[in-house]
This record gives structure tokens, C-alpha cells and sequence, in this order.
């Protein structure tokens, strides 16, 4: 209409794009560092092997070569180590995609995968299966089942509450979450304290430790397909975090599109925590991370969160299968290590928090 | 000139309640027209714009746009057809000025996909429109308050929609912004897109609207052209004070209104 400032959008265009130029470069350093990551990993562990060694053992399932391996090198790459490997990368990216889907969904920052209940669920699953059961199988369809049902308590309650569906959804989850904890204190109280009760305590701490192929299948399968389905519909949940109203507005069903984001995040993080136990941290802090880098477009933020919690998770598992003698419990050390970086992140860059 | 909006004997209850927020509204829109709505605080004005955008669900009477009933269409129909700007926008995450204009486009842009270069283009081009590139790359979180106005207003027209609904468009605006969104609005009005604006200003109405409601306690007390509609009588009615309605000189040749007691 006037030309007022017609100049100055001349040299606007001129001005580097900062987020929108930069996201493509920070998301492929970040796959390139995932791969890397991902083939240091093997050379990690206390049995020795090393990076030929490593090398070899993997070309000797393309090509005939002839082991100058013992066989238990074998056994340990390809049953111990990459399990446990892909389970990190898994167990990050999920925990991180439903921790930043939520995010946007409950249009808070501080929201967790926690927030309906899915992890405390799990824990009174867990603990549950290990007073009746003991059965490693048993304990993590439990604790996925529980994780689940928590969820659907959840969103049963607030969906007989009239008003506002994001909020109700909150206060259910949180007395739901609420109450599965303090089931899960039950159970620890009457576990039998030699055996019952260290296996409890010890799942609620977190570990990678003894995941085997055939268990990670399933969970692989139910996480892959939730985080494809959140990528897909990632930029929606831009326009959902305007609020119900303005959502509806801009022309989203907004029933459908939070239902479809709640069955998704839920259904990754009860995958993921049915195999590692309790991990914390991962799913607040990782899209914080994401937005310090790419800014907060979901559709920018969502593959690096993913990506940002699988390094994450692989550098921590590598941590505590090889820093002491004996495992450290994942969930520990997430938070040990994790919350110094992060407070000097909040330091450092302002950027995407406001 | 094509009816673009139709509104017969519409009433609206909240659920539970046993008084109606407004009732025997009636009212048409067409191409070019703004409508602008007065009325005092919490006579129904926001929840009639609501209405409109099926936001709420009315509860009686009905709402036809585009030949179709409001209450069989789906969202982004709904969407291509009524833009909506809130009274009070919170912002929470601080998304860049242009992806909070391209949100303007979700009507077009399917489930599972991301916005189109079309859609980017689109939104480029409303934000020059409204000489507001500038800001383009800016955290719409981290501008002052008119700026996001016109974020918001660029994102309404972004989607294109055949009528606009504005829910006191000027209430945080100073008095310099107040205006010059009003003739913004004046000019796209006179384009032909309507629109249906709810102000706490009679002022306005000079400036903006050729049609003007009364609205109080949930009824429209008088809907019409302006200088019909905003009387001394009128405007004591629903305001409870004295007003004076003058007609400034040849060159402005406009009228306004000024409370004298």
C-alpha cells in the first residue's frame, strides 16, 4: 500500500535467513554424528575388540571372510552390543519426539512424556510383574499394558469433564501419575526385601542392560511406526499450540489431531520405557536443545529432537556400560550428566526460549 | 452483489445454563459490507463472533455461509470461509513472524504435510502487503504489540477466507495503530472482502463500517447504516451516558461522537 518501507524489505531479503537456512546444515551434522556415534559404540565395552576387529566381524556377514576371531566376539556384537545400541538410539529418539509433541501440545515447555501418567504407569506395570512374575517378558508387557492403561484412565476422566480439554487432560494425568507412584510404593513395600525389591528399585532406575534382539523387535516396531506418524503431522502441532480456539479457527480438528498426537507419544514412551526402566530428563530437555538450535517450528524441531535424543542416549549408555567396574543405571546418570550441560545451555543461549 | 453470510433468529446458550448469551439475532453480509458491532461490555458480542466461526455451537435460529448450514461443515471448510481474529492472543512458543502467518494456511495444507513454496509465497506476499516483512524472521513473541496485531491480521488474510470476523481488533492498539489498522481495513473492505468487527468506540464506525448493530443484553437493539444507527438516544441506551454525535467540517466530513458527562 505505501512504499514506506519497501527499501528496507530490500535489504531484508539481502540478510542471511538465520533458522530457515541454518536448520538444514544442523540437522545433517547431527545424523552424520548419530552414524559416527553409532559405529564408535561397538569398539566400546569391557570386552576388547577392536575398531578392525569390529570392522571385519561386520563385512564377514556380506562378504566370505575367514574368522580370525574367536566366536565370542561374534556373539558379543551382534547379541549384546547391537541391541543395546540400537535400543539407546530408539529409547532417546522416542523419549525426545513425545516429550517435544507434548510440549506443543500442552503448549508448555516444561511438559515431560510423563505428563498422562505413561511412565509411573510403567513403574507400578514393572513392579507389579515383579512380585507376581519375575519373567523378564512378563515385566515389560506389564509395564507397557500399565503404561497404556494409565494413559486411557487419563483421558477417559477428562473427557467426561466439560471445559477446557488440554487442561483437564493435565490434572488427570497428574493424579493419575499421581496415583500409579504410589501403587508402585506398595508394591516396593511388599516386595520381599532380598530379591523382589533391589529388581524393583533397580527397573525404576533405568538400564539397557541385557535387551535382546527378539525383545527389541516389537518395541522397535510400535516406536518406529509412532514417531513416523508424529513426523508426519509435525507442523499441525504448530498451529494446535495456538490454543484449542485459535486451532479450530485456522480450520484443525482439533479432536482428532490431539487424539492422534496422544495415541503416538503415549504409545512411544511406553514402548521405550518397557525395555530402559524410568528415564527422566530426556524427553524435557532434548527439545530444548532442538530449539536453542532450529528454533521452535515443529517441523524443523521434531527431527532434531529425535535425532538430538539418540546421540544423547547413545553417549550416556556408552557412559555407563564402560566408566566403572559394575553398570551405572541410566536414569542416574542421564540427569547427572545432562543437567550441567543443560544449565550451561539456559547460560549461554537465549535463543527460542522467551 | 453476493450474500456472503446469513444469520436467522440465531440464539446461543452455555450448556446447563438457563439464560440465553444473545437470542433473535438476525442479520446478512455481503460483498464490501463491514459490519461493526457495539455494545458494552459483556453483552454477547465475543460470543456471538464465536458462533460465527462455530467456535461455539449455536442453539437455536441458523447460520448459512456459502449456502451451506455452519453446523454440517467441516473445519477447514469452515476455515476456507471464516477467518477469525481473537480479542487476546497468548503466544506461547516464540514461532518466527512467517511460520505464525503460514499457520494462516492449515485449511489448505493436508494432514500430513508442511507448507508448500505457494503457501510461503502467499505469506510473503501478505506481509509486504501489510509492510511488515521486515519483521519476517523476528520471534513474533519479540515485537511490540501493534506489530502483532498486524502479525495476526497477516495470518487472517493469509487464509483467504470470504469474510473476516475481528473481535476488537484495535483494544491494544494506541491511538496512532488504532487508526492506521482501521484504514487498512477500510481498504481491504472496499475490495470487497467483508467483514464483521466488534469495537467499544462509536468513532469507528464513522471510519470503518457502512453498517452498524446495537447490541445489548444479548439483543441487537437497532442494525443499520451508520448514520441512522449511532444517535445521541442510541448510545445513551447502551452506554448510560450523555453523548454528542457532531459532524466535523467539509474537509473531513465525518462525525464523532463525544461523551459529555
Amino acid at each position: 500500500m505505501t512504499t514506506r518501507k519497501d527499501t528496507k524489505c530490500k535489504e531484508d531479503l539481502k540478510k542471511p535467513v538465520s533458522f530457515w537456512k541454518k536448520t538444514p546444515t544442523i540437522t545433517l551434522s547431527l545424523f552424520i554424528s548419530l552414524i559416527i556415534l553409532f559405529v564408535i559404540s561397538f569398539w566400546l565395552g569391557r570386552y576388547g575388540i577392536s575398531p578392525a576387529q569390529v570392522t571385519q566381524i561386520f563385512l564377514s556377514k556380506i562378504f566370505p571372510i575367514t574368522p580370525t576371531w574367536p566366536d565370542i566376539m561374534e556373539t558379543v556384537i551382534f547379541d549384546i552390543r547391537l541391541p543395546r545400541i540400537l535400543a539407546a538410539i530408539l529409547i532417546g529418539a522416542a523419549l525426545a519426539t513425545a516429550g517435544a509433541s507434548f510440549q506443543g501440545l500442552f503448549r508448555n515447555p516444561l511438559v515431560s512424556p510423563q505428563i498422562l501418567g505413561v511412565t509411573s504407569g510403567a513403574g507400578f506395570g514393572a513392579a507389579l510383574a515383579i512380585v507376581i512374575s519375575g519373567n523378564p517378558a512378563v515385566i515389560q508387557i506389564s509395564a507397557f499394558g500399565v503404561a497404556i492403561l494409565a494413559v486411557v484412565i487419563s483421558w477417559l476422566i477428562s473427557s467426561r469433564v466439560r471445559g477446557n480439554p488440554t487442561l483437564t487432560l493435565v490434572l488427570a494425568g497428574m493424579a493419575i501419575g499421581a496415583l500409579f507412584s504410589a501403587l508402585t510404593s506398595l508394591m516396593q513395600y511388599m516386595a520381599d526385601p532380598e530379591d523382589e525389591l533391589p529388581e524393583i528399585v533397580f527397573w525404576l532406575m533405568g538400564s539397557l542392560n541385557s535387551i535382546y534382539m527378539k525383545d527389541l523387535i516389537t518395541v522397535a516396531v510400535i516406536i518406529l511406526v509412532g514417531i513416523t506418524v508424529l513426523m508426519l503431522i509435525r507442523w499441525r502441532i504448530n498451529v494446535l499450540s495456538m490454543g484449542e480456539e485459535e486451532a479450530k479457527a485456522l480450520g484443525v480438528n482439533t479432536t482428532q489431531l490431539r487424539a492422534i498426537i496422544i495415541v503416538c507419544a503415549s504409545l512411544i514412551t511406553a514402548a521405550a520405557v518397557s525395555i530402559s526402566g524410568m528415564i527422566g530428563w530426556v524427553g524435557l530437555v532434548m527439545p530444548h536443545i532442538g530449539r536453542m538450535l532450529v528454533g521452535p517450528c515443529n517441523k524443523k524441531l521434531l527431527p532434531v529432537s529425535a535425532l538430538l535424543g539418540g546421540i544423547y542416549m547413545l553417549i550416556i549408555d556408552n557412559i555407563c556400560r564402560t566408566a566403572l567396574s559394575v553398570e551405572i543405571p541410566i536414569g542416574i546418570l542421564t540427569a547427572i550428566v545432562g543437567v550441567p550441560f543443560f544449565l550451561y545451555l539456559i547460560r549461554k543461549g537465549k535463543q527460542g526460549w522467551v | 452483489m453476493g450474500i456472503k453470510l446469513e444469520i436467522n433468529n440465531a440464539s446461543f446458550r452455555y450448556f446447563g445454563s438457563q439464560d440465553d448469551v444473545f437470542n433473535e439475532i438476525s442479520f446478512s453480509l455481503s460483498d464490501g459490507d463491514n459490519l461493526c458491532i457495539l455494545g458494552p461490555n459483556g453483552c454477547g458480542k465475543t460470543t456471538l463472533l464465536k458462533c460465527i466461526a462455530n467456535l461455539l455451537t449455536i442453539t437455536g435460529g441458523e447460520i448459512i455461509v456459502d449456502n451451506h448450514n455452519i453446523g454440517q461443515m467441516k473445519r477447514h471448510e469452515i476455515a476456507k470461509n471464516i477467518g477469525y481474529i481473537p480479542q487476546l492472543h497468548a503466544p506461547t512458543f516464540p514461532y518466527t513472524v512467517l511460520d505464525a502467518v503460514l499457520m494462516g494456511r492449515t485449511a489448505y495444507i493436508g494432514l500430513m504435510s508442511t507448507p508448500s513454496e505457494k503457501d510461503i509465497e502467499i505469506c510473503r506476499e501478505t506481509l509486504r502487503q501489510l509492510n511488515i516483512y521486515h519483521l519476517h524472521e523476528r520471534p513474533y513473541t519479540n515485537i511490540s504489540g501493534g506489530e502483532r496485531q498486524m502479525v495476526m491480521f497477516a495470518r487472517v488474510l493469509a487464509q483467504k477466507s470470504s469474510i473476516l470476523l475481528l473481535d476488537e481488533p484495535t483494544s491494544h492498539l494506541d491511538f496512532g495503530n488504532q487508526n492506521r489498522f482501521l484504514n487498512i481495513l477500510k481498504e481491504i473492505t472496499k475490495n470487497g472482502l467483508p467483514s464483521i468487527m466488534t469495537s467499544h468506540f462509536p468513532d469507528h464506525v464513522f471510519l470503518v463500517a457502512n453498517k452498524v448493530a446495537i447490541m445489548n443484553d444479548g439483543k441487537f437493539l437497532a442494525i443499520g447504516i451508520p448514520d441512522e444507527v449511532v444517535t445521541e438516544e442510541n448510545l445513551y441506551n447502551i452506554y448510560g451516558i450523555k453523548v454528542k454525535v457532531l459532524q466535523l467540517d467539509s474537509d473531513i466530513n465525518r462525525k464523532i461522537c463525544v461523551p459529555i458527562d
